[in-house]
């Protein structure tokens, strides 16, 4: 990366000094726009969570007010918490094992690979807005899919309103993340096993290493690091998400599928509650940096 | 895997039963979208005909483009996603050269900057940048949400050709400086047309994600002059009795195109989507 040679004459190093202003110059936009549409706003928004700004007016400054109401009063916010972290984590584990399967699977010496690769990644290309009102709609008490095939094989005589009961709807909502986050973990474990050198199975096949031996001490081993990045980025994004539970559920039933942000949405543009709604998002940033950092290094491994 | 390795007839039947019940999970619900909006609202309800479509009717169609303004969703969203792709590609093109071949104070913290603004989520900025599009007047602005698009946009775009021109040898540069190339002319002449794969893979990931994106449409598009598609789909649920077959009319108009760009460029697609992972 360093043009070390280039230093040693004194021509070239006029260049070079050149460049260095001409590479500050080309970099502008970047930094105008992290600057001021990432990192600007995410500083205001922090003076804004010190106010009881409402959406038209400043608000004035109560200082940690917010955080103590949401910490301390703040019943919802509770449960906001929890179902957030169940949201999470179960959607996460689910997809990690069918992205982990089917790229298993899909990495085996099979014709039509690639056609089996895009067909599944399906889910994926779709909006996620429209993969939200698609399972509404199948979840539908009374027209959807799910309870048709349930009334037509017999299995229960009068089927459940999926997202009208707290458990279902939370049950109903992480089956919809899982559909629709699945294929990322496929693709990229995918591309993890097929950058374990097959001389690596040869080799333990010669040892007499069977299938579930050969999974565990080469497949597993292989893809850690991949699977590593992956749960890291996917945790991030799913405790942040937001259409795929605003479409279905809107939070309901009585805040069982609420999490941040759609509580934040709902207390900001819906209650113009913007200092607070600010607070509930930014007291979740500890756990976004705490991840990033884990992440950090892995995604910057291959710098200099 | 290798030679040694031959499955049985019987594994193979595993093997290719599985891959076909991931195809069929993954492309049941798809289905179901298409077929509802194939429905007369009257057989909307009658699930009976699950696998085998009966009567086809295009009627949801005619009555979207007929009582619905989705024509001029279809236009803003896809003024919308070539405009943020383009400035995203400027941006990105520009960052990526200069991070990997100049060298002035600061780059390394911005190249990690790139990184963290690709990993913050959508949920957490959605509110810090209402309030400051809001203080700047750009709400319910065409531009607002061109600049609000190129939060994930420009990360992405400059992250990704970053990684790819710092693959590319010195010498290339060198060789074209010594030429009497200008420093916009090598990007131009020798580094653009061999990252034309990375660019286009950068150019499909921003504009289906802006394609796609519903957040900050919500948060920052008031009146329907600016109302994008997913924001126009969202709206068919505030109706008393939502109007699945319209809906999903919608729906399938929003899908085809993110489809057809799928089926016909494939391998930058999964490029974009196992970079994050995999490449660093």
């Amino acid at each position: 990366m360093v043009h070390r040679a280039r230093s040693a004459t004194p021509v070239l190093r006029s260049i070079h000094f050149e460049q260095s202003t001409y590479g500050t110059f080309l970099v502008i936009p970047l930094v105008l726009i992290l600057g001021g549409l990432l990192l600007y706003p995410m500083i205001s928004a922090v003076g804004v969570s010190f106010r009881s700004k409402v959406i038209g007016g400043p608000g004035k400054y109560i200082g940690l007010g917010n955080y103590r109401e949401l910490l301390f009063e703040d019943r919802v916010f509770f449960a906001v918490f929890v179902n957030t972290v169940i949201y999470a984590v179960s959607s996460v584990v689910f997809k990690l094992l069918l992205g982990f399967t089917a790229a298993v699977f899909l990495n085996e010496r099979i014709v039509a690979r690639n056609l089996f690769r895009g067909w599944i990644l399906m889910p994926w290309i779709i909006p996620t807005l429209v993969v939200g009102l698609m399972f509404r709609w199948m979840f539908d008490q009374t027209g959807g899919v799910l309870n048709f095939i349930i009334l037509k094989l017999g299995l229960m005589k009068i089927p459940p309103a999926w997202l009208a009961e707290n458990v279902l709807a939370k049950g109903a909502v992480v089956f919809a993340n899982v559909w629709r986050g699945f294929p990322f973990f496929m693709i990229t474990i995918l591309a993890g096993l097929q950058s374990i050198s097959p001389e690596l199975y040869e080799a333990a096949a010669m040892d007499g290493a069977r299938g579930w031996q050969r999974l565990r001490s080469i497949t597993i081993p292989g893809v850690r690091s991949v699977v590593l990045v992956v749960v890291m980025l996917s945790i991030i994004w799913t405790y942040n998400d937001f259409e795929l539970l605003w479409v279905m559920t809107a939070g309901g039933p009585s805040y069982s599928t609420h999490i941040f942000v759609t509580y934040a949405y709902q207390l900001s543009f819906l209650g113009s509650r913007l200092g607070y709604a600010s607070a509930v998002s930014l007291i979740t940033t500890p756990i976004v940096i705490l991840f990033i950092l884990l992440l950090l290094p892995r995604l910057m491994r291959e710098e200099e | 895997m290798s030679t040694i390795d031959r499955r049985t007839p019987l594994q193979s039947v595993l093997v290719y039963g599985v891959l076909l019940a991931f195809c069929l999970f993954a492309a049941f619900p798809v289905y179901w979208i298409v077929l509802t909006s194939l429905k007369s609202a009257r057989d909307v309800y009658r699930t009976q005909e699950i696998l085998i479509p009966v009567r086809l009717n295009f009627s949801n169609y005619e009555r979207v483009f007929r009582d619905y303004e989705i024509a001029n969703w279809i236009e803003i969203s896809t003024i919308l996603a070539l405009a943020s792709t383009f400035f995203a590609l400027i941006v990105g093109i520009l960052a990526g050269y200069s991070l990997t071949h100049f060298r002035y104070r600061g780059r390394h913290v911005l190249a990690v900057a790139v990184i963290l603004s690709y990993v913050i989520p959508k949920g957490l900025l959605f509110i810090p940048l209402f309030l400051v599009l809001n203080q700047l007047g750009l709400i319910d602005t065409f531009l607002g949400l061109v600049l609000a698009h190129e939060t994930f946009s420009v990360p992405f775009c400059t992250w990704l050709l970053y990684g790819y021109f710092k693959t590319l040898p010195k010498e290339l540069v060198d060789s074209g400086r010594i030429d009497g190339c200008s420093p916009m002319a090598v990007l131009t002449k020798i580094l653009l047309p061999l990252a034309a794969p990375s660019v286009a893979t950068a150019a499909i990931f921003s504009f289906t994600t802006s394609w796609n994106e519903f957040l900050y449409a919500a948060t920052l598009i008031v009146s329907s002059k600016y109302k994008t598609l997913p924001l126009g789909i969202a709206g068919f649920l505030r109706a008393d009795t939502y109007n699945w077959g319209p809906m999903m009319a919608a729906a399938t108009l929003a899908i085809i195109p993110m489809m057809a760009l799928f089926v016909l460029l494939q391998r930058y697609v999964v490029k974009g989507l196992t970079i994050g992972a995999v490449k660093g």
